[in-house]
């Protein structure tokens, strides 16, 4: 069982892509159970939203506006209510506009998930094609993208988004572009130094003794040996591009009103800060939380998937 | 030496290049420059204007190599939303309050961080260690426009122990600077914590303890000294972070520098203040990044051979 296939790494047998009995050695070393429950909790309010949301996240109760969370007891002064008491049918309270808080985090959850799966993979991919180009054929080519990855990688990231944003107009398509066009060039970097490092391989050379084409080599030989950095890779990005999809909608150069998305709901919490605290305080809590499991996630998985990158 | 710095110096200033393209082909791919570079309030007469000043009516290439003259004197041309003032003139007049509330927010970063590093690498696997880890991990996961207005609600609404925004004296900087720096905190400790770990283990450090001198002086003159070397290098990262991060933090706190002007103009669509704002970060930025490089290959030869 453990005897090495001439030609195979380690590591590729352990990628998610082996199959057979490997694949079942693969699950058992690295228990996937941790990783579905956090990734379903996670992914559950997105998907399931408008059944758990208690509210319509866009409904408006102007009658209802401003209301705290429902343990917040009400202010009496003089026998005369000063400020509202919480109730519990809008648990985390209300907005300006009477919209649940909770209802718009749930449903924010959705914004987030689209934009960083979407963005990473279009990003990743981009990324993932020039790393395996520039490290495989080398030469000029490789020259020519690396160039640009060095330029893209030494720009100050989140103006350039504003920027950009701002000269399209803010839109659901236009963050997701934004992010992918930043994020591309972290692939490429990360694909092309293992593309050279599997390019010197045996197994490589044999390949290409046996006639096979650069495509196929590169799909079928050095691309299987690149998925776990990219999983690692995608996963401690997912966090990153939250963050800087909740700061671009912050500044009012990403999701649109009125769109439940984190980073709006803040800069409206912003604005309310004197009054109604929890505005603000939930949808940030919220992203903490998932950014914060994301990351763990991520540092998890780099330690059992790519060690070499592991840091003291 | 010579070789690796005249390739990095060529390196940064295409850089530089690309952002001018970047900067020049926004106005233009979006159809219509006008669209982007004039208010929606303008008036026929003010598009004449800027169409023979700006000479849209050429072809691309005249018009990028008249943009890049006009850059490189540092000229973008006349703010629209202050009339009169010039964009390069906004932005010079700005730059002295972000690069206050940065530095600030430096000192802030490094005198919690250093401490805190060389305590978590010296007390490795204590409690002590685990605090700096969820400071870090906390850092990283938290996003900076959120933990300013948690800042503001708590010691400036709650307690009443800062301003809420505006600037004055230090006691505005406080917030702005702890939400600007926290992330750096994060990513500082986490190098400074490492590195000692590196020297904590190497002979000098052995034959100083074997010599009789106290623990403290151990770790914090002959250690410390070696170990501050690549967080030192790190710094111009650091202060470019700081630069680029206070978009975010001017915008909650209403601190009047570059990245309010920016985020206002981008909401005006003064788009001349725009380019000089992108223009001028990236530059700091870039040269930020070629000093930390060249210093870097300078402490160490392996870098220059690469």
């Amino acid at each position: 069982m453990a005897t090495e296939i001439p030609g195979v790494t380690r590591k590729a047998l352990w990628s998610p892509l082996a199959r057979g009995r490997d694949s079942l050695k693969w699950a058992r070393r690295y228990p996937l159970v941790p990783l579905a429950i956090l990734v379903l909790i996670l992914l559950a309010p997105a998907i399931f939203a408008p059944l758990i949301a208690p509210h319509n996240p866009n409904e408006v109760v102007l009658p209802n506006r401003l209301l705290p969370p429902a343990w917040v007891g009400e202010t009496v002064v003089d026998g005369v209510v000063v400020k509202k008491g919480g109730s519990w049918e809008y648990f985390l309270g209300t907005d300006k506009l009477g919209r649940d808080v909770l209802s718009r985090i749930i449903y924010g959850a959705r914004i987030s998930v689209a934009v960083s799966l979407v963005s990473i993979i279009f990003g990743g991919l981009i990324g993932t094609v020039l790393g395996l180009a520039a490290g495989y054929f080398g030469g000029p080519t490789d020259a020519v993208i690396m160039r640009v990855v060095d330029m893209s990688l030494g720009l100050p990231t989140i103006l350039l988004a504003l920027v950009l944003a701002a000269a399209v107009g803010p839109s659901l398509t236009t963050v997701i572009a934004v992010i992918a066009v930043l994020l591309w060039a972290r692939y490429a970097r990360q694909v092309r130094g293992e593309a050279l490092a599997i390019r010197e391989r045996d197994f490589i050379s044999r390949a290409r003794v046996a006639g096979a084409s650069p495509l196929r080599i590169i799909i079928r030989h050095v691309f299987p040996n690149l998925v776990n950095t990219l999983i690692v890779l995608a996963t401690l990005q997912i966090g990153y591009v939250i963050v800087l999809e909740a700061s671009l909608s912050f500044l009012g150069a990403g999701i649109p009103r009125p769109t439940p998305a984190w980073g709006l709901m803040v800069a409206d919490g912003r604005e309310l800060i004197f009054v109604a605290w929890w505005v603000a305080l939930f949808p940030g809590l919220a992203i903490l939380l998932t950014v914060l499991s994301l990351n763990l996630l991520g540092d998890w998985l780099r330690d059992r998937l790519d060690p070499k990158q592991r840091q003291l | 030496m010579q070789r690796y710095i005249v390739i990095r110096l060529a390196q940064s200033l295409f850089a530089l290049w690309g952002v001018s393209i970047i900067v020049f082909g926004l106005a233009r791919i979006t159809g219509d420059p006008m669209d982007v570079i004039l208010p929606l309030e303008a008036t026929a007469e003010h598009r004449q204007q800027i169409t023979e000043q700006w000479g849209l009516d050429r072809p691309l290439p005249v018009q990028y190599v008249a943009f890049l003259g006009n850059a490189l004197r540092g000229d973008f041309g006349d703010s629209l939303k202050f009339q009169g003032q010039s964009a390069m003139g906004l932005v010079g007049q700005r730059l002295p309050a972000t690069l206050q509330l940065a530095s600030f927010s430096l000192i802030i970063s490094v005198a919690i961080a250093l401490p805190l590093g060389v305590l978590s690498a010296v007390k490795r696997d204590t409690p002590l260690d685990y605090i700096g880890k969820i400071i870090a991990l906390l850092g990283q996961s938290m996003p900076s426009f959120w933990l300013g207005v948690m800042l503001m609600w708590i010691f400036a609404v709650h307690f009443k122990l800062f301003p809420v925004y505006g600037t004055g004296g230090l006691r505005h900087m406080v917030l702005p600077a702890i939400a600007l720096g926290w992330f750096q905190v994060a990513a500082l400790m986490r190098l400074v914590r490492s590195s000692m770990l590196d020297i904590l283990d190497s002979e000098f450090v052995k034959l100083a303890r074997i010599k009789g001198l106290p623990e403290w002086k151990v770790t914090w003159k002959h250690c410390l000294r070696n170990a501050a070397i690549v967080p030192l290098t790190y710094f111009g990262v650091i202060g470019a972070a700081l630069m680029t991060g206070a978009v975010v933090i001017e915008s909650v706190f209403s601190w009047p520098g570059t990245g309010l002007l920016a985020v206002d103009s981008i909401r005006a669509r003064d788009y001349q203040v725009v380019q000089a704002v992108v223009i001028v970060f990236s530059t700091i930025f870039i040269t930020a990044n070629l000093v930390v490089d060249i210093l870097y290959a300078y402490l160490d030869p392996r870098i220059r051979l690469r």
